[in-house]
Formats: structure tokens, C-alpha cells, sequence
């Protein structure tokens, strides 16, 4: 199929870009704007910090942004402490 | 049936491809207009030559099958121009638009490529070894039909291959752009 080339030859071009997938941002604007607001505070209870929110996403969405940006390494999770890492 | 299907596909690809061709030829007088360049004419591919990028993606892409719409394309393109169809539109557009599937099939060794064949060192080759053949191809056309008088054909070879090759470059590079802003914008969803 054209499309299926096209696609083929496009991610065959992308090689060339020096901005790798692993550079391009791997946040959600969700989880930028729940950055922004620990940065600020640098450390946070978590329930402290989901009160914040608790109109913008759901519980659910909160601890998944909570769990990504502790993989990412933004974060650090102990006993429902939230902190920033340097 | 069968046969009307591959008609349409022909004709589909064929129109597209001239539709892309001219789209791409006129985008390129746009960015060029700052160096006083009105038309394809004036360009004589020495700057960026964004169209021969194209022919090196639709060769690719759509392999044989769209050797008709290019050569469509570029006569047209041609008669833009000179506003004539002679004899060197004629000769030299079937000479470029043989240029990439020469190059196709030089370094594969056949027309049709398939999905896993597609890969980035290769692509990189034919695109040189295409604007090789289309500098070669455009500028002895143009020294048979006594286009440059006294030009030399080095220099206006290699401004020929150096517009090409540039044009390979600057659409690679709208292709990464594209890519990466296409990446961006469904992360942030």
C-alpha cells in the first residue's frame, strides 16, 4: 500500500532529526500543569495536592499523571509525599 | 473489474501526482521570489530545486505507476516556463522524470519497492545518484539544443546538482519538521 511506504519512508526520514522521540516531551499538559504546581510548593501531600484538581481531572487520571512523572523521574513518591526532584 | 480498478488507481495516482508536483513548484517560486525568481524559467534549478525532492518521494512511494503523472508534471511545468512545448521540454522531461526510477533500479535493481526495502542509507544514495542523472540528463539536453550558448557544462552541472540535491535536503527537512510537529501535537492531546 502507497500509504503504508509513505509512512515507512517518512519514519525513515525522521532518522535524520536530531530531536528523537525520547527528547520530544513526554508529559501531557495535565501532568505539566500538576509539575508546575509541586515545583512550586516542592514538597505536597498528595490528597493536598489532588484538592487542587479535583474539578479539572478525576482521581483516577490524577494518581496515572502522579505515576508518569514519577517513571519520568520528575518526582519522588513516599508515603503520600509528593517531592521534587532536583 | 480488476482492470478497471487499476485504471482508477492509475489515473488517481497520475492526477495526484501532478496536482503535488505543481503545488510543490509553485511553493518553491514562492520561497524563492526574494531572488528574483518569477518562474521555473529564471530558477533554472540552481538555487533549490524542491520538485526534484518530490520526484525521489513519488518514485519511492508510488514506484513505476507514477512515471506518467512526473512526466505530465514537468511538461507542464515546462510549458510554464518557456510557454512552449518544444522540442527540449519534451526531452528533457522525460530525461528527469527517468532519473529517479534509473536510480530505483540501479541501486535495488528493480522498480518496485517494498516496505522493508525502504531504508535510509539507500534513500540517501538514490537521492544523490538521482540528482546525479537529472543534472546530467537537464544540462545535456540543454547543450544539444544549444539552450546556454556559451556555458560550460561543469559549472551549470553542478549548479544543477547542487539545486537538486538541496531540494532532496529542504523537503527532507519540511518531512522531519511535519513529523515532529505531528508527534508533538498528539502527545499534547
Amino acid at each position: 500500500m502507497p500509504i503504508n511506504k509513505l509512512n515507512k519512508f517518512v519514519e525513515e526520514i525522521s532518522k535524520l532529526s536530531p530531536i528523537s522521540d525520547d527528547l520530544l516531551l513526554k508529559i501531557s499538559t495535565e501532568e505539566i500543569v500538576l509539575l508546575r504546581k509541586i515545583t512550586k510548593v516542592k514538597k505536597i501531600n498528595s490528597i493536598i495536592l489532588f484538592n487542587f484538581f479535583k474539578n479539572k481531572f478525576s482521581r483516577a487520571q490524577f494518581y496515572r499523571y502522579i505515576a508518569n512523572l514519577k517513571k519520568s523521574g520528575f518526582i519522588t513518591v513516599k508515603n503520600a509525599e509528593i517531592t521534587i526532584n532536583n | 473489474m480488476l482492470k478497471l480498478q487499476s485504471i482508477t488507481k492509475f489515473l488517481l495516482i497520475t492526477f495526484a501526482v501532478v496536482i503535488a508536483y505543481l503545488i510543490i513548484d509553485k511553493f518553491q517560486i514562492y520561497l524563492l521570489t526574494g531572488i528574483n525568481a518569477q518562474s521555473s524559467e529564471n530558477l533554472l534549478a540552481s538555487y533549490i530545486y524542491l520538485p526534484h525532492g518530490l520526484r525521489v518521494l513519488v518514485a519511492i512511494v508510488l514506484g513505476p505507476i507514477s512515471f506518467v503523472g512526473l512526466l505530465l508534471a514537468h511538461l507542464i511545468t515546462g510549458y510554464n516556463a518557456i510557454q512552449s512545448i518544444n522540442s527540449l521540454v519534451i526531452l528533457s522531461s522525460i530525461l528527469s522524470s527517468i532519473a529517479p526510477y534509473l536510480s530505483i533500479y540501479i541501486i535495488y535493481k528493480k522498480f518496485n519497492l517494498k516496505i522493508f526495502e525502504i531504508r535510509l542509507d539507500k534513500i540517501i544514495a538514490l537521492s544523490l545518484l538521482s540528482a546525479f542523472f537529472n543534472s546530467f540528463f537537464g544540462v545535456s539536453s540543454r547543450l544539444i539544443f544549444n539552450f546556454y550558448e556559451t556555458k560550460i557544462f561543469t559549472i551549470q552541472f553542478f549548479q544543477f546538482f547542487i539545486g537538486d540535491v538541496l531540494g532532496v535536503c529542504f523537503l527532507f527537512f519540511l518531512i522531519i519538521i511535519l513529523n515532529t510537529l505531528k508527534k508533538i501535537l498528539i502527545k499534547t492531546k
